[in-house]
């Protein structure tokens, strides 16, 4: 008989009321492929039947979940087939696909999700004549919708990087920046840029159901930075492989609370259960944090020498002690460094310790990329597709998925501040580099594959 | 068997493992197993019970939390699943 001693049992109380041990998501996968139609108000329709029909039940039993086992379920979410698939045979014009972003912002709401995720397009081999309206209807659908969150996958390693659609996405955040200047631009932060995107991601903003999926699912994403920094204090001063074992430790005890209320709501819902997402995603709550982690390894601050590898022997040891506590790990699995959801973070960038190229370089071994990142509002909309160019090529040639989320703050400067509430915290406005790239961005066309990507 | 475990832990004082049981009989909850440790005054127990029976499960973990206000402890009631997921392969 499985059994629990005292101090287990203190411990995993402790996580949850102390460090802020959480299931930071649910996530429905919905496919919406059987809604498609040629008359954009039966779409709509068919839409809103599918939602209701899986999703009416989500947030009951997550919150009955919550409550009986003392776990708390963060948020709880949907997503959806990309919809650039699924817009195609019926929207023309922009207003089209407002009506149909509507209305799942709409379903989304009665349901009481917190988000709803795959206004998408994949474009990494380039973009249909659907795909070009879709996306520029992007910054007029994220000003008029509240929930609903909007990616853009623009290339691959497989597929090389289709330049066209970064710069159009420069463009598309700029637009959505200005179009939603009365709330500091929070548009931006319901929109992300991607490569190599997963198709299996519970998280926000970039979560979508991929066309290769079933036709509903459950994925379930775990948190736990606070969990990560108690057990580190217990490995102070040790050396690097006790320091590794202690978070392998951790993030395996963590991953296991993830798949039990997985399995659970999986079992409530009568719907499958996908992945545990093993991400270390922070909150702007104190203690959440994963610059904490990072400066309790032994850093003075983030962004000091040594930070990229610290990031580095994170990542990787959540992911060894996650995969061995977990039946199906997917999703991005790793540790988030999004700038405003992370006190930590914050403090790094005000005391001028961590700077945007810093944070590129800690892309490189993180499980996402630029998150959550606020520039001076009149940063140019090349200058945008530069720094989205970068941290895509990171991905193509590493073979690992990159994400750009940026805020260019309306009417904002570096130095100064904005603050989206929630999650999504506040953000020190960052400065950047404006030596022009235009004529680099302007060249457009297509960046082939890599070498490696050759492995027929 | 629905079980249920509650940890308690605190400063020590009399009548700790009293009023938590008392809180369990009142709502026809059977205790199977109690750990308890006591570490330069702090007290530190674990209840394991038998919850099937019990029909005022939320009833529970409010007198719980109200008794631990009042006598300052930290009362966490919750079911077994979880902690079994957490510590057994």
């Amino acid at each position: 008989m499985n059994t629990i001693s005292i101090e287990q049992a203190i411990e995993t109380t402790e996580m949850f009321s102390k460090e802020h041990l959480d299931v930071r998501t649910i996530t429905m996968g919905i496919s919406l492929l059987d809604t498609m139609n040629s008359n954009v108000d039966k779409l709509c329709k068919n839409i809103e039947k599918k939602l209701l029909h899986y999703a009416s039940d989500l947030v009951k039993v997550a919150n009955e979940i919550s409550d009986e086992y003392g776990i708390p379920i963060v948020n709880k979410r949907i997503s959806i087939t990309p919809m650039s698939i699924i817009t195609e045979p019926c929207c023309k014009k922009e207003e089209d696909y407002i009506k149909v972003a509507k209305t799942i912002d709409v379903v989304a709401k009665k349901l009481k999700v917190d988000f709803i995720g795959g206004w998408s397009a994949i474009v990494s081999g380039g973009m249909t004549e659907n795909d070009k309206r879709f996306l520029n209807a992007i910054p007029k659908v994220l000003s008029k919708t509240n929930v609903l969150c909007s990616s853009v996958v623009v290339g691959s390693t497989k597929a090389g990087l289709d330049v066209d659609a970064v710069k159009l996405c420069g463009k598309i955040i700029k637009d959505t920046a200005k179009l939603t200047k009365n709330n500091y631009s929070i548009g931006c932060a319901k929109f992300v840029v991607f490569v190599n995107a997963v198709e299996d991601n519970p998280f926000m903003a970039g979560a979508f159901h991929g066309i290769r999926q079933g036709e509903v699912v459950l994925n379930v994403g775990v948190s736990g930075p606070g969990v990560v920094r108690k057990a580190l204090l217990t490995a102070k001063g040790q050396d690097f492989t006790t320091l590794c074992e202690t978070i392998k430790k951790i993030a395996f005890k963590i991953t296991r609370v993830g798949q039990f209320v997985g399995l659970e709501a999986s079992k409530r819902l009568n719907v499958p259960f996908g992945i545990i997402d093993l991400s270390l995603a922070p909150t702007p709550a104190k203690g959440d944090s994963v610059a904490d982690i990072l400066e309790l390894i032994g850093l003075e601050s983030v962004g000091a020498p040594g930070t990229t590898c610290a990031l580095a022997l994170l990542n990787d040891q959540v992911k060894k002690g996650g995969i061995m506590a977990a039946r199906n790990v997917g999703g991005l699995s790793g540790a988030f460094i999004p700038v405003s959801e992370d006190q930590g973070m914050i403090n790094a960038v005000v005391k001028k310790s961590l700077t945007l190229e810093k944070l590129e370089a800690m892309t490189c071994v993180c499980s996402v990329g630029l998150d959550m990142i606020a520039i001076p509002g009149d940063t140019s909309t090349e200058t945008i597709s530069g720094i989205i160019a970068d941290e895509m090529m990171i991905g193509i040639i590493n073979q690992k998925t990159t994400a750009v989320r940026i805020i260019p703050a309306y009417g904002k400067k570096a130095g100064d501040k904005v603050s989206f509430g929630g999650l999504l915290g506040y953000a020190p406005i960052m400065k950047v580099n404006n030596f022009s790239c235009k004529e680099f961005i302007d060249r457009g066309g297509h960046i082939p594959a890599p070498i490696h990507s050759f492995k027929n | 068997m629905k079980k249920a475990i509650i940890v308690v832990y605190g400063k020590d004082r009399t009548g700790i493992i009293y009023n938590v049981t008392k809180i369990l009989f009142d709502n026809n909850i059977n205790v199977l197993d109690i750990k308890q440790t006591i570490v330069d005054g702090y007290f530190n127990m674990m209840t394991i019970a038998d919850v099937s029976k019990s029909k005022t499960l939320n009833k529970v973990k409010k007198a719980l939390e109200e008794y631990g206000k009042k006598a300052s402890l930290s009362i966490n009631f919750q079911l077994e699943d979880a902690f079994l997921a957490m510590h057994n392969l």
